[in-house]
C-alpha cells in the first residue's frame, strides 16, 4: 500500500511538471502579445499559379489603448493612397480616388491579400481553440525535431465556429515557444494551408514573427511571403487613427 | 343608320385600289406595333419566368449574416416555414436555395464555381420537368446520378463549358475549396456524374448537387435553412401580397437567453440580452440606465457588459468578474456556454429586467444563434420589455427585418445597406420578384414605350395618306354629297359616312395587320438560333425567340389606331358635311 501512494506521489509529481497543450497555448500568446503602440512597414509577395508574383506594400499602425489599427497602401500603384481604419468595431475602407469611406464587414479581403478584416480582431488563441485528445483520451502532444531544432507538435480544434479554420497543428521550439510551423485543416480534414515562421524580432520583450511564408496547400504553387520591417513601439500621436488623417495622406 | 353603314362599306368597294393601299399601310403599321410588343413582352416573361424566377423564385426570402452577403443562413427553419404555411395559397411551392461559392480545381486548371442544390425527391410538375430539361440538356450522365451514393466524394453535374475549362470529362474527380455559411475554411471531393449544354451561357457556372449535400458541405445544421423561395401559379396576382403577408408574420421580437451563470461558486438563474451598439442605441442605454459600478467608458461601448443590480447582489458578482453563461438550445437541448467579462453594474433604479445581464451585440450574437436558445419560460417572459420600455429600442431583436422595397434600385440600396450594416445579428429580407426585377418590368416599359414612338412616327406618315386620300374622296364625290344634302341625308349623316368608312378601312386592316403579325412571330419563333455562348441566348426558349402577345394589348393597339384614324379623318369629313348644297351640285371637276 504503502508502495501504491509513494508511486502515485512520484507520478503526480512528474505530471505536476507536466508540459500540456493548454500551458503551450498560454505560453505561445504570452511570448507573441505586444503591449504597446506599433508601426510597421509590411510587404506581401503573393505568388500565384498563371498570375506570376504580386507585392502588396503597407504601413501598419496600432494603438494599444483602445485596440485602434490603420493600414495605409502604399505598393501596387492601383493600391497606393488606399487604406483601411479600424476604430472600436468600426473598420473603414478608404478609396483615394473615390475619396470616400466604407464600412466593411469582417469577412472582407484587405488590400487585394488574403487577408481578412477579422483576422485583425484582438482575439486570444485560447478564446479559440482547445486541445485535441486522442481515443484514450490523452492530449496530441508530442516531441521532434523540425530540422535541427527540438519542437512541441500538438493538434487543436475550434472551440468557437467563428475561426477560419476548424483545427490546426502547431510546432512550437521547446526552448522560447515560438511557433515554427502551423498546419491549418479544412473542416472536411483536407490540410489547406501551412505557415512557416522563418523569423523573429524582439520587441519590447515580446517575439514578434517578422517573416513568414504562407503555402497554399490546396491550390499547389500558391504562397505568399510577409515580411515586416521597421517595427517602431514609439507611442503614436491619437490624430493618427483618425478618417482626416487617412484622407489627408493621399492627397 | 344602317343604311349610312351600307353605303360606307359599299364607298370602301368603289374604290378599291385607293382603299387596299392605304389598308396595307394601316395593316403594316399594326404589324409593327402588335409584333414589338409581343417581342418585349416576350423578353419580359422569359427574363421574369425563366432566370429570375430560377434565381429568386417569385417571393424570395432571404438573410444576411454578419454584413456578409453570401452566408445565408438563417437558425430557425420552423419559425420560417410556419410564416410561409400561413399566408401562402394552397399551389405555393416552397424550394431551399442552397448555393456555395468556391474554387474548384480540375486535370490543373482551377476556377471559380458556384455549387448548387438541386432537390431530387419533391414531385415536380411535368412543366417544370420540361422546362428544366430544356434549359440543361444532358449530354452524358444524368442528374438522376446525383442521387448516387457508390462514386466517390459529391456527384456532381456541370456544363459541356466549365467541364472543358477545368479540362474534365465524366468520372473525374475535382476538388473544390469554399467557406462554409459560418465562414469556415472547408473543401470537397466531386465526382462528375452527368455533363450538360444549358440553354444560355449563364447557366453555365453553376455546378449542380443533391441538395443534402449541398447543404451539408455548406455546413447547414438540421434546423438552419438557405434562402427560401415561394413560386405559385399565378405570380402577378399573387406574390406581392404573399410577400408582404410573410414580411408581416416574421416581426421579430427581442432576443432573449435564459440560462445559468457561474462565477466564484455561485450559481443564478439568469436572463441574458444584447444590446445594440449604434450611437442611437447607446444614448438611450446612457439615458436610462444609471451606474453603481464602473463608467459609462466601461459600459455604453461596442464591448460593454452590464450587470442588473438585483444579479449583482443576488450573487454578489461584481465588475470584472467573468461569468460562464450557459444555456440550452430551443431544439439543441445539449446548449452551449460561453464567458462574458462583466464592465459594468446598473444601479437599482435602473430599468434593467430581473436577474438580467446586457451584453454587446457583437459578443451576444458570437453566443445567440450557437445554438439558438430556448424560449423563456413564462416567469421570465413577465420579466421581458415590452415594446414601450424605455430601453426596447436599445436591445438586440432575435434579427432585423429588413423594410420591403419597390424597385431594384431599393433592393440593391437596402443589400448593400445589409453588407455595410454594422449590424452583428442576421438580416433578413423578403421580397417578391416584381420589386426585385423592376428593372425588368422597366426594360419592357422602355421597349414598349420607344415601339410606341416607332409607330406614332409611322402612323403620322400613314394619316396623312388617310388625310390625303380622303380629301381625294370628298373631291371626287363633291356632286354626289350635293345630291344625297339635296334629297334629305343630314349634315351629320354625311359626317358619319366618311367617318365611318376610314373606321371600317382601319378597323379591317389593322385587323389583316395583327393577323399577319400572328404569322410573323410564328415564322420567326420556327427559327432555331445557336446562341448558347452568347449571352443574348438568355432571351431566347430552346434556341427560338419567343413572342409573348396578349390580346388586351393587341385589342388596345387596334382601339387605338381606330381612334387616331377617326381623329384625322373627322376634319375633311366635317368640310364634306358643312358643304353649301348648291355650290356642291355646282361643282364640275
Amino acid at each position: 500500500m504503502k508502495r501504491f501512494f509513494f508511486g502515485c506521489l512520484v507520478l503526480a509529481a512528474i505530471n505536476a511538471g507536466a508540459v500540456t497543450v493548454d500551458s503551450l497555448l498560454v505560453e505561445v500568446e504570452k511570448t507573441t502579445e505586444v503591449h504597446t503602440d506599433a508601426q510597421a512597414n509590411v510587404t506581401l509577395t503573393q505568388q500565384k499559379t498563371n498570375q506570376g508574383t504580386k507585392t502588396i506594400e503597407m504601413v501598419w499602425y496600432r494603438r494599444d489603448s483602445d485596440d485602434a489599427f490603420m493600414i495605409v497602401m502604399i505598393a501596387p500603384e492601383s493600391e497606393k493612397g488606399n487604406g483601411y481604419l479600424r476604430m472600436g468595431e468600426n473598420f473603414w475602407m478608404y478609396r483615394k480616388n473615390t475619396r470616400t469611406f466604407q464600412h466593411i464587414n469582417r469577412d472582407e479581403n484587405i488590400g487585394g491579400s488574403d487577408a481578412q478584416a477579422d483576422d485583425f480582431e484582438k482575439r486570444k488563441l485560447t478564446e479559440l481553440y482547445e486541445p485535441v485528445s486522442d481515443k484514450d483520451g490523452k492530449q496530441v502532444l508530442s516531441e521532434e525535431m523540425l530540422g535541427n531544432i527540438p519542437v512541441y507538435r500538438f493538434e487543436v480544434k475550434a472551440k468557437v465556429n467563428d475561426v477560419d479554420y476548424p483545427k490546426k497543428i502547431y510546432w512550437i521550439r521547446k526552448d522560447n515557444s515560438l511557433v515554427l510551423k502551423e498546419q491549418s485543416f479544412a473542416l472536411s480534414g483536407s490540410l489547406m494551408q501551412t505557415a512557416y515562421y522563418l523569423k523573429y524580432s524582439l520587441v519590447d520583450k515580446s517575439y514578434v514573427p517578422v517573416k513568414m511564408m504562407f503555402v497554399d496547400e490546396f491550390e499547389k504553387g500558391n504562397k505568399t511571403i510577409v515580411e515586416i520591417s521597421g517595427i517602431s513601439t514609439k507611442a503614436l500621436d491619437d490624430k493618427l487613427f483618425t478618417k482626416a488623417y487617412l484622407e489627408n495622406l493621399s492627397k | 343608320m344602317l343604311q349610312i353603314i351600307s353605303i360606307s362599306l359599299r364607298n370602301l368597294v368603289r374604290q378599291k385600289r385607293r382603299n387596299i393601299l392605304l389598308g396595307v399601310a394601316i395593316a403594316f403599321g399594326t404589324l409593327v406595333l402588335v409584333l414589338a410588343n409581343a417581342f418585349s413582352h416576350g423578353i419580359s416573361k422569359v427574363l421574369l419566368e425563366r432566370i429570375v424566377r430560377y434565381t429568386n423564385g417569385h417571393v424570395a426570402i432571404s438573410y444576411v449574416r454578419n454584413g456578409n452577403v453570401m452566408s445565408q443562413v438563417f437558425h430557425d427553419d420552423v419559425k420560417i416555414r410556419d410564416a410561409i404555411k400561413a399566408v401562402a395559397p394552397s399551389d405555393a411551392r416552397v424550394e431551399e436555395a442552397v448555393g456555395v461559392f468556391g474554387r474548384a480545381i480540375g486535370n490543373g486548371v482551377a476556377d471559380n464555381v458556384y455549387l448548387v442544390g438541386v432537390d431530387l425527391f419533391t414531385e415536380i410538375t411535368e412543366k417544370e420537368v420540361k422546362e428544366f430539361e430544356s434549359n440543361f440538356k444532358m449530354i452524358e450522365g444524368s442528374f438522376d446520378r446525383l442521387k448516387d451514393t457508390t462514386v466517390v466524394g459529391y456527384p456532381v453535374c456541370l456544363s459541356k463549358q466549365k467541364a472543358d475549362y477545368l479540362k474534365l470529362k465524366m468520372g473525374d474527380v475535382l476538388r473544390m475549396r469554399f467557406n462554409t455559411v459560418r465562414n469556415q475554411a472547408s473543401s470537397a471531393q466531386l465526382t462528375i456524374v452527368g455533363i450538360f449544354k444549358p440553354s444560355n451561357v449563364f447557366m453555365s457556372m453553376p455546378i449542380f448537387l443533391n441538395l443534402e449535400h449541398a447543404r451539408f458541405l455548406a455546413g447547414y445544421g438540421p434546423h438552419d435553412i438557405a434562402s427560401f423561395q415561394v413560386n405559385m401559379d399565378n405570380p402577378q396576382l399573387n406574390a406581392k401580397k404573399v410577400a408582404n403577408d410573410i414580411h408581416e408574420k416574421l416581426k421579430p421580437g427581442l432576443a432573449v437567453m435564459p440560462g445559468r451563470g457561474e462565477n466564484n461558486g455561485c450559481t443564478a438563474d439568469m436572463l441574458t440580452l444584447g444590446f445594440r451598439t449604434d450611437s442611437a442605441s447607446l444614448a438611450v442605454m446612457q439615458k436610462n440606465i444609471t451606474l453603481k459600478q464602473g463608467d459609462s467608458a466601461s459600459a455604453f461601448v461596442y464591448n460593454g457588459v452590464i450587470l442588473s443590480h438585483s444579479l449583482a447582489k443576488q450573487s454578489n458578482w461584481k465588475k470584472g468578474d467573468t461569468i460562464r453563461f450557459s444555456w440550452t438550445g430551443k431544439y439543441d437541448t445539449a446548449g452551449n456556454f460561453t464567458r462574458f467579462v462583466v464592465t459594468a453594474i446598473a444601479d437599482s433604479n435602473s430599468p434593467l429586467p430581473q436577474k438580467s445581464l446586457l451584453v454587446n451585440e457583437r459578443e451576444f450574437y458570437r453566443a445567440y444563434y450557437n445554438p439558438l436558445p430556448s424560449v423563456p419560460d413564462p416567469t421570465w417572459q413577465e420579466n421581458l420589455p415590452d415594446s414601450v420600455h424605455p430601453l426596447y429600442a436599445a436591445l438586440a431583436p432575435e434579427y432585423m427585418l429588413m423594410k420591403r422595397c419597390n424597385t431594384t434600385d431599393e433592393y440593391t440600396k437596402i443589400f448593400k445597406d445589409m453588407g455595410r450594416s454594422k449590424f452583428k445579428g442576421i438580416m433578413v429580407s423578403v421580397q417578391s420578384m416584381y420589386e426585385t426585377a423592376s428593372a425588368v418590368l422597366n426594360v419592357e416599359f422602355a421597349l414598349n414605350l420607344i415601339t410606341l414612338a416607332a409607330g406614332l412616327i409611322l402612323f403620322c406618315i400613314i394619316l396623312i395618306g388617310v388625310v390625303n386620300t380622303l380629301r381625294m374622296t370628298i373631291r371626287e364625290r363633291t356632286r354626289e354629297i350635293g345630291t344625297m344634302r339635296a334629297i334629305g341625308m343630314q349634315k351629320k349623316d354625311v359626317l358619319s359616312m366618311f367617318l365611318l368608312e376610314t373606321g371600317f378601312l382601319t378597323l379591317f386592316a389593322s385587323i389583316v395587320g395583327t393577323i399577319l403579325a400572328f404569322l410573323v412571330m410564328y415564322g420567326l419563333s420556327s427559327i432555331t438560333i445557336d446562341a448558347s455562348d452568347n449571352p443574348m441566348g438568355m432571351l431566347l426558349v430552346e434556341g427560338h425567340l419567343y413572342f409573348a402577345p396578349t390580346l388586351a394589348a393587341a385589342v388596345s393597339y387596334i382601339v387605338f389606331i381606330i381612334g387616331i384614324t377617326i381623329f384625322t379623318a373627322f376634319f375633311p369629313a366635317r368640310r364634306a358635311a358643312t358643304m353649301i348644297v348648291s355650290d356642291a351640285l355646282r361643282h364640275v371637276e
